[in-house]
This record gives structure tokens, C-alpha cells and sequence, in this order.
């Protein structure tokens, strides 16, 4: 690819003496995050960047090291600082097989494989911010093996001492027992075909989700349990793996609606205002009801499937409101530390430095939504 | 809970009686047996990505082939029923069959036809083949109590009898369905001449989760009630807040 770009760059006013120790001190980690950030295949960052792709290969398999000069093209082309690739910071080190994605079959390596570099800046961002600011302890139960998703939910319900009824706010619940939520907003195209995924392999539990991929609050409150369901039952992820999948799910309805208090509470039959109230109430989708009533045996296959038909006929005309109606569903626990340590005089300009990331990126790592307009050019 | 101790211990008993020394272990082999078959079922049905549950609906062939594995326990043979595509386990003289007899809330074990071929008929009536008994090589750990094999030794004498008639047949009775696995029943039973089955005596329920019970006739608060829970209780600022107020 052959762009016409104005050579203009962040970091413009550095010489070439710390070019040169940046160049000195590449860390190829940093390389291939940043590219798989960028959503590029090592051949297309090559052609961006103009030299072979063996050559991409080696830098990021520590082979050889970019020469200075190449080293700014670099960070122009892939978006980040020079010094981000400067060793020396802590990194995060996530292979997407030790995350586990909700759909993978509709997930691709290469999605993935970014969904992965970012579950790593958020852990770093993360890290970042608990050395200003003490993030609340991980409380997730021991589940003994061999444990069902049914007596999973049960232990985690009372090892966190949730009442009896709805789970409420589920996102600060998990945040508070230390477990880091992130939204990645729609401005990011190749996670939202991720719709969410979690894994434990850096040390604290990250769940990410991208919340246009759903429906309603009650979609995205089912997508969070599934994600601890994981947590809790899968120390070792098989990623797409069907049984895995279904147990989380198992676990999540379990987790939402526990079956000795949702079943006398369930219609005997399909009445779609009793399912709707219900819904409201617990936090969950109609859907998920009626899947509940079919698992539970209390309404048949086929009012099950006509059940089915009717909601897809109501759809249209019914209405979301945005997670941000809900304040409880809504990841804060980044910001808040964020907010905590510029009290002491650690602001975002700080810690952007530290990570060597841009002040947007930090703001687009914490889940913050670009509110101004883009500008398009109108003929 | 001693209530429920007591039920299992009577299916443990129930197990011994009927299939000898390893009626226990093919007891907690059965429910695994079930799941797994069930599980990749579902696989293979979603898998398929067909709209019909056909895929799925090939469950039985799948848990018929899991079932022939207890034909190499001590004192057991697999039996091929009249000209059907299947083998049977008959273990200390009793059959072993398991039928998914519903994928449906609507059908009952009672009311669903079992007599509906030749071979299913046949079933009825399997006597094991003459087998040498089994070596005790790589074989299962049969976990027994003291009690219990003095209960399996009167157990035997009795049925060493030749006055016993054979032709006894377990039934695993599974209702399943993509949706779930709804029932695994297991027991004796007898075929009645309309061709239904019927327990003959106590039959139990293999899955572990028992039947729910009414717990609440009212939601308490809703999914967007109360306080949003506390993040950062233990940092200086807070800390510093909580000491004032005491002053």
C-alpha cells in the first residue's frame, strides 16, 4: 500500500541519539502487539513499512532489530509512540488460546489474535494504575473438580453472599471481587466480532466484552456470568470447545436465576407480559425465560418453538434502552482507580507516559467512548 | 440429607443385588455414560447445523455402544437380541438395556410403546452367554464394603439356585432431548402383554440434581435495586473520610 500521508508524528522532537537507544533496546513483543493491535498481517505491515516480510518476521522473533530510522515509520504506520517499543516496561504475554472466546467458530484467528494483544494492554494498564491505587482483592470461590455449572453458580452465590432473587449490578459485583471488566466501544471493528471473552492467565481475571454486540442489558448481563461461569469452571481454556461453552452458559442461568426460585415463579404457560415482568425483575432476557421453562420442563417443544416465533415478531418494535441507563452494569473500576490516583497526583497524561501509550489510547483502553464528531470531507 | 443418604444407599443395594460386584460401579458408570453420550450428541447436532434434531436423535446408537464395554466385567457377555444391529450386556443374568424412551415433556415411560420390534421383544427374554470368568486384570476397584460383600454373598447363593429363573432386564430409562437431559431412571422392569414397560420395584433417578422445590412465591427487589457495591473501600481517601466521621 502506497499512502500519500504528510509525515506528521507525536513524537516529532525526538533526536536521533534516543532513536538510537529506543532501537537498542527494541523489544519485538512490542512489535507484534502493536501489529496485531493495528489488525495487520506481518506482510501487510511490510508492504506499509517497505521491507520484506522476513524482515517484520525477524524483528518480531528478536532476530534482528529495526534500524532507527525504520523504527519511526513504524510507529507512524501501527499508531503508538516511539518508546513504545522500548523494552523494560511490564508485559503482559496472553496467546489467545488461554482466552476463551464466546463464538469462535465466527471468530477469526486473526480477531482473535487482537482480542489477545488487548486483554494484555488492559492488564498492563491495569498493572499500571495498582501501583498508585489498591484495587480490591480477587474473590473467586475454589469450585472442587468435578463440579457442576448448577453447584458452581450455588458456591458463588454464597461465597460472594448474594441475597435470594436477582443478581443486581452485576459489572460493579464482579469489579468489586476484583475481577476487571473492560468494554471495548464499536469504534474498534475487529473486536466486535468478538462479542467477549475472558481469560486468568495474567495474574488477575480479565473479562472483555463489546456491548453493541448485544441486544439488551439483559444479553450483556447473561454474556458477563457465562464469562465467570469460565472463570470459575475452566482453568484451562480449550477455546470454541462446545461442552465448555454450554457449561458457562448452564452456569450463567443458573448464576441468574437460580432454578429453586425462578421455577415457581415461571408462568405455566407462555404469557409473554408474566415473562416480561419477570425480565425486568431478575435482569434477564424473555429468551432466556423461555429457554429456562424448556430446560425445566414446564411448557412443551413445540409452545417452546412458537414461543420463539412470537418474540422474533415483537422485536421489532421493542425498545433498548443503553447500558449507560444502567449504572450498575457499567465497567468503573479503571476509571475509578484512575480518578483515585489523580487525587494523588497521578493523572492520564502520567500514565499514558509510563505505558508509553497515547493519552487517546489510554482512554480507549479504559473503555471511553470518542464523543466528538468525526470530521469527513464533503464534496 | 440422612433421609437422602438412605435412598442412595438403597440404590447402591439394589445395584449389588441385581449385577453382583460391579452393580455399584456400573450404577455411577451408567449416569457418566449417559452425560457423555448426551454432550456429544449436542455436538454433533450442533455441529450439523441442521434445523431438524435428527443429528441428535442418534443418541441411542451412541450409549448401545457405550453400554457394550460392561460386557468385559466378570460374569458378563454381550447378547445380540433377535436380528438387531446391537449388542446387550447381561451381567450376572440380567440385561441391561437403555432406552430413550422421550425427548418430549409429553411422554411418559408408561405410555411410550417398548414392544416395538422383534428385537426390543427379544429383549425381554435374553439369558447370558456360558463366559469364563474374568481375570483380574486392569479391571475396575469395586469399592465394596465389608457389609456389602457379605451382602453380595447371600445374594449369590440365592440366585446360584437353579430354581431362579433368568431373563431379568434393567432398564436405563432416558428422557433427553438438545434442549437437556431431562430424566435417567434406572431399574427393573417387566413388559407387560401391550407391549409397556413397567417398574417391578423401586426404580432411581441417576442425575444428581434433585427436583426443585418452591422456595419463593415473590421476587425480592430487582436486578437495578440497591446501593452499587463499593470498590476501593480501603484506600487512604476513604480511610481518611471514615476517621473523621468518628471524631
Amino acid at each position: 500500500m502506497n499512502d500519500h500521508e504528510p509525515d506528521l508524528t507525536l513524537f516529532q522532537d525526538i533526536d536521533l541519539p534516543s532513536l538510537s537507544a529506543i532501537a537498542g533496546a527494541f523489544e519485538p513483543a512490542r512489535l507484534t502487539q502493536a501489529r496485531l493491535l493495528a489488525w495487520l498481517t506481518k506482510g501487510e505491515l511490510a508492504e506499509q513499512v517497505g521491507v520484506s516480510s522476513a524482515a517484520v518476521g525477524q524483528f518480531e522473533a528478536g532476530a534482528i532489530k529495526p534500524r532507527p530510522e525504520l523504527l519511526s515509520t513504524l510507529a507512524r504506520k501501527l499508531h503508538v509512540p516511539i518508546e513504545f517499543f522500548a523494552a523494560g516496561r511490564p508485559l503482559g504475554r496472553l496467546d489467545a488460546a488461554n482466552a476463551h472466546f464466546r463464538s469462535l467458530r465466527s471468530t477469526r484467528a486473526k480477531d482473535r489474535a487482537k482480542a489477545a494483544a488487548h486483554a494484555e494492554q488492559v492488564w498492563e494498564l491495569t498493572y499500571a494504575l495498582e501501583k498508585q491505587v489498591r484495587f480490591p482483592n480477587v474473590d473467586l470461590p475454589e469450585v472442587p473438580q468435578g463440579a457442576t455449572p448448577v453447584e458452581a453458580a450455588r458456591i458463588l452465590r454464597e461465597a460472594w453472599g448474594l441475597p435470594r432473587g436477582p443478581v443486581p449490578h452485576l459489572a460493579a459485583t464482579m469489579e468489586a471481587r476484583g475481577i476487571v471488566v473492560c468494554l471495548i466501544p464499536m469504534t474498534n471493528e475487529a473486536i466486535t466480532r468478538v462479542k467477549a471473552y475472558s481469560t486468568d492467565a495474567l495474574g488477575r481475571p480479565l473479562v472483555i466484552v463489546t456491548p453493541e454486540r448485544f441486544k439488551s442489558v439483559y444479553e450483556y448481563r447473561f454474556t458477563c456470568a457465562h464469562e465467570v461461569g469460565h472463570l470459575l469452571l475452566h482453568p484451562n481454556p480449550l477455546p470454541g470447545d462446545r461442552q465448555q461453552e454450554r457449561e458457562a452458559d448452564q452456569f450463567a442461568a443458573e448464576f441468574l436465576t437460580p432454578r429453586v426460585e425462578i421455577e415457581p415463579l415461571l408462568p405455566k404457560t407462555v404469557r409473554m407480559s408474566a415473562l416480561d415482568q419477570l425480565s425486568k425483575n431478575w435482569g434477564v432476557s424473555v429468551e432466556s425465560l423461555i429457554y429456562r421453562m424448556g430446560e425445566l420442563r414446564l411448557i412443551s417443544d413445540v409452545s417452546i418453538r412458537r414461543a420463539h416465533q412470537r418474540l422474533a415478531n415483537l422485536a421489532e418494535f421493542r425498545r433498548e434502552e443503553p447500558l449507560a441507563t444502567y449504572p450498575g452494569e457499567v465497567p468503573t473500576l479503571l476509571s475509578e482507580a484512575l480518578a483515585l490516583a489523580a487525587q494523588h497526583g497521578f493523572d492520564r497524561t502520567d500514565l499514558a507516559r509510563e505505558l508509553c501509550w497515547t493519552v487517546g489510547h489510554v482512554a480507549e483502553v479504559l473503555g471511553e467512548t470518542d464523543v466528538r464528531p468525526k470530521l469527513r470531507v464533503v464534496r | 440429607m440422612k433421609q437422602q443418604e438412605a435412598w442412595m444407599d438403597a440404590g447402591r443395594r439394589w445395584a449389588l443385588e441385581a449385577f453382583g460386584t460391579y452393580g455399584p460401579h456400573i450404577r455411577e458408570q451408567i449416569a457418566e455414560m449417559v452425560k457423555e453420550e448426551h454432550e456429544a450428541s449436542l455436538d454433533a447436532q450442533e455441529a450439523s447445523g441442521h434445523r431438524s434434531n435428527g443429528v441428535y436423535g442418534q443418541f441411542w446408537r451412541g450409549i448401545l455402544e457405550k453400554f457394550e464395554l460392561f460386557g468385559d466385567l466378570p460374569g458378563a457377555s454381550l447378547v445380540r437380541p433377535g436380528e438387531a444391529p446391537y449388542k446387550l450386556p447381561v451381567i450376572n443374568g440380567v440385561a441391561l438395556f437403555p432406552w430413550r424412551y422421550a425427548k418430549s415433556r409429553e411422554a411418559e415411560l408408561a405410555t411410550t410403546p417398548f414392544g416395538t420390534s422383534d428385537a426390543r421383544t427379544a429383549i425381554t427374554t435374553l439369558r447370558p452367554q456360558p463366559v469364563q470368568e474374568g481375570l483380574d486384570l486392569n479391571l475396575p476397584d469395586a469399592g465394596l464394603t465389608d457389609e456389602e460383600r457379605d451382602l453380595l454373598t447371600t445374594v449369590q447363593d440365592v440366585t446360584k439356585d437353579s430354581v431362579v429363573t433368568s431373563g431379568r432386564l434393567a432398564l436405563v430409562a432416558i428422557s433427553s432431548s438438545p434442549r437437556g437431559l431431562f430424566a435417567v431412571e434406572w431399574g427393573e422392569v417387566e413388559v407387560n402383554s401391550a407391549g409397556f414397560v413397567e417398574w417391578t420395584g423401586s426404580h432411581e433417578s441417576l442425575l444428581s440434581l434433585a427436583p426443585a422445590k418452591p422456595v419463593s412465591m415473590s421476587p425480592t427487589g430487582t436486578f437495578t435495586a440497591g446501593d452499587l457495591p463499593s470498590k476501593f473501600p480501603q484506600t487512604k481517601t476513604d480511610e481518611k473520610a471514615a476517621s473523621s466521621t468518628d471524631e
